[in-house]
């Protein structure tokens, strides 16, 4: 009797711990915090309460970025070594599923009808159109050397991407794939962010230590802001990483060899806060309530948690090699 | 044919004639030049893979420059057409400049004698002439020609990247293994400069030469020239290459090599691994399959590249405004190496980070962290505004 009790209770107490683990994974916007890792192939997924890391998920070669789809089921990783996009499932938190691209895949996105990837191969120089029911390859369109940033407008007309060594942002229509026009901005263009009425185009350069402000209805260059940390010189203000918050008042730019971010009030083009990080500041991500920003330091190997109600440093964590790109489920 | 048809034919003709005409408007022709038989391309040379020299004819280099730049000259409606020659002498070569008048941007691979000769007998002016392969300190200084611009850094500079790392490492008692040739002691005279300025001692200086006469082991017996001095690195100066070779691990006591062999310093390496250098020597594997890209092969590359981004910052392609580019030290030119290059005014060299590296390692990037200069940290490595002798 009592073993039948006991075995009854080992029951009760398994189905109870299944439930609390299926219920935290199954609900939505788990808050958890995926990084890709370029040098250590796996994504480090952090959840959001201790900031513990829960899970390291072995990914192909060179994960670099990261997307989830339309409803955050699946998180999709190119992997730039093994020219292929890697499909974690959030439930399970593991790769269950890869597309082909072109060589050296970079940065994508979807478009917003969720048909096509366009992903920078970077080392074919080109912007490659991805069918995600077929999975294959359909279309690519030729770009500068070295293509990395890519954005959509939300009706999926208009493509940008940069090219880092030609020095400009390549205006793409996608319905004929063509390109538009090429903006030329300043040295190694690198990444976007869109104002919310899409009607500025921010883009990052690199090596000039700049932002370019592109407006989207002239094509034609509308603004420059350069960027300073105290204490720091031009040369070492390498900007890249670039997150809008929803309202479009604010943006949050990681400087790169600087080691800060920089908060620039868009209107005004001021910039408000340079906040200390880690090594090699690169790409930054945005909490849903805007409470919080991530940023991947790719040269101390770790991301550091920014809480942007006073604009000081939460933490920093320990990842894998060489950090890219944090992304936010939530 | 109507006349409706015959209109429509004059002005598709006119459009073409208009079309070839703006083509041609916007044409900048640069000129590859080099020596057909250059003993630094010596088959046998080329197969040794000695450190700091030479992997083959840098001209694969410029054509991948031209090619990244074919978008840019699209957008600008400029078109970069590259040229290429090569002669017998640094005589007919001189001539082909002096009587080209397509062209006034040259890249020339010359060694220091040649280019030497060439900087005291070119005639024409108003040119640009790109050194891609000669590190001598004095065509910088003393011989200075302000037509000519320095992609390959100065001895000066590879010298000073090497003392800063002796000095992050506090390896500051140096022993100086120096060969015969002019070069080589152009270099350990750099050396010499370099420990001067930063405080590295000296402990003995020797002559090596490449023999094997007994009669001659104390200058080539590597165990012996080595020494028993208290000492923390052997500098080396072979430009030649054939004995440095043998120098590590057969030396008296156990210490690292620097200089020509061993700790080299570097305009590039295949292993570089940051700032896009993977995508560049990926690119130039692709179209080379049998080797690497050298620091000479860089230079070549960054002086076609130096050219189209001084193009694009006045968009213009006349010789005054391509120079005044060229001479700010706003360049802004992306060598892929994490900083932002430009060229120094008072001697027309090209700033930019020297790369310690092993056979097969990168080291350190100079300057080194902590290296400070009051405007620019990599005027750190070579002769500064106050140091220069160079007038133009």
């Amino acid at each position: 009797m009592i073993i039948k009790i006991k075995f009854i209770f080992k029951i009760y107490f398994i189905i109870f711990f299944i439930n609390i683990f299926t219920n935290n994974i199954l609900a939505k916007d788990t808050g958890l915090i995926f990084v890709s890792n370029e040098k250590s192939h796996y994504v480090t997924v952090i959840e959001p309460i201790n900031l513990s890391i829960i899970k390291k998920i072995k990914t192909s070669k060179r994960p670099r970025d990261m997307q989830f789809n339309f409803d955050n089921s699946k998180l999709y990783v190119a992997c730039g070594d093994d020219d292929i996009i890697d499909i974690i499932d959030i439930e399970k938190l593991e790769v269950v599923d890869q597309i082909d691209t072109g060589p050296s895949p970079e940065v994508f996105t979807f478009s917003p009808d969720n048909r096509y990837i366009y992903v920078s191969n970077e080392e074919d120089s080109s912007l490659g159109i991805l069918d995600m029911q077929e999975g294959i390859i359909m279309e690519s369109i030729a770009t500068g050397a070295e293509p990395e940033g890519v954005i959509i407008t939300k009706d999926g007309k208009t493509i940008y991407v940069t090219s880092e060594v030609a020095d400009m942002v390549h205006v793409i229509d996608s319905k004929d794939l063509f390109v538009k026009k090429n903006i030329i901005v300043g040295t190694r263009p690198r990444r976007f962010a869109l104002s919310p009425d899409e009607k500025e185009l921010w883009v990052t350069a690199e090596l000039s230590g700049e932002i370019y402000i592109i407006d989207t209805a002239t094509l034609e260059i509308n603004d420059i802001i350069n960027f300073l940390p105290p204490g720091f010189r031009e040369e070492d203000v390498t900007p890249v990483g670039l997150k809008m918050n929803k309202n479009g008042s604010l943006a949050y730019v990681s400087l790169g060899r600087a080691n800060h971010i920089a908060i620039v009030d868009v209107v005004s083009r001021k910039i408000i806060d340079y906040i200390l990080v880690g090594s090699r500041a690169w790409e930054v991500a945005l909490t849903k309530d805007e409470n919080r920003l991530y940023v991947a330091n790719g040269l101390s190997d770790d991301i550091t948690i920014i809480n942007l109600q006073n604009n000081s440093v939460i933490k920093s964590i320990p990842v894998g090699r060489v950090p890219y790109k944090v992304v936010i489920d939530d | 044919m109507t006349k409706k048809n015959k209109l429509k034919n004059i002005i598709i003709t006119l459009i073409l004639i208009l079309v070839t005409f703006t083509a041609n408007g916007n044409d900048l022709r640069i000129t590859y030049l080099d020596l057909k038989n250059d003993y630094r391309y010596d088959e046998n040379l080329l197969y040794a893979r000695i450190q700091l020299k030479p992997t083959g004819r840098p001209l694969v280099a410029v054509k991948i420059a031209e090619d990244e730049s074919k978008i840019i000259g699209d957008a600008l409606d400029v078109n970069f057409i590259l040229d290429n020659y090569s002669f017998d002498s640094v005589a007919d070569l001189n001539n082909h400049i002096n009587t080209n008048d397509q062209s006034f941007i040259f890249i020339v691979d010359l060694d220091t004698d040649n280019l030497n000769w060439l900087s005291q007998n070119i005639l024409k002016k108003n040119i640009i002439i790109f050194n891609i392969s000669s590190y001598n300190n004095s065509l910088r200084d003393v011989n200075c020609n302000k037509n000519i611009f320095h992609a390959i850094p100065s001895y000066n500079m590879l010298t000073d990247a090497l003392g800063q790392y002796l000095i992050k490492k506090n390896w500051k008692k140096v022993i100086i293994l120096e060969g015969p040739l002019d070069e080589d002691i152009e270099f350990s005279k750099s050396f010499k400069n370099t420990s001067k300025k930063m405080g590295i001692k000296i402990v003995d200086e020797k002559k090596f030469i490449l023999s094997n006469d007994p009669r001659e082991r104390e200058n080539n017996n590597i165990t012996l020239l080595s020494g028993d001095t208290k000492h923390d690195v052997i500098f080396l100066s072979d430009t030649e290459g054939e004995f440095g070779r043998y120098v590590p691990y057969n030396t008296k006591l156990p210490r690292p090599i620097i200089g020509t062999t061993g700790l080299t310093p570097e305009t590039w390496h295949w292993s570089f691994e940051r700032y896009g250098a993977p995508q560049l020597n990926s690119r130039f594997e692709k179209k080379e399959k049998n080797r690497r890209m050298s620091g000479y092969d860089y230079a070549a590359w960054i002086s076609f590249k130096s050219i189209v981004k001084s193009v694009m910052k006045n968009r213009s392609t006349t010789y005054e405004d391509i120079t005044r580019a060229l001479t700010d030290s706003n360049l802004n030119l992306d060598g892929f190496k994490g900083n932002s290059l430009s060229y120094r005014a008072w001697n027309n060299q090209l700033r930019q980070p020297i790369l310690l590296s092993t056979h097969n390692a990168l080291i350190e990037k100079t300057p080194i962290k902590g290296f400070l200069h009051e405007l620019n940290n990599m005027d750190t490595l070579g002769k500064d505004l106050g140091e220069t002798q160079c007038a133009f």
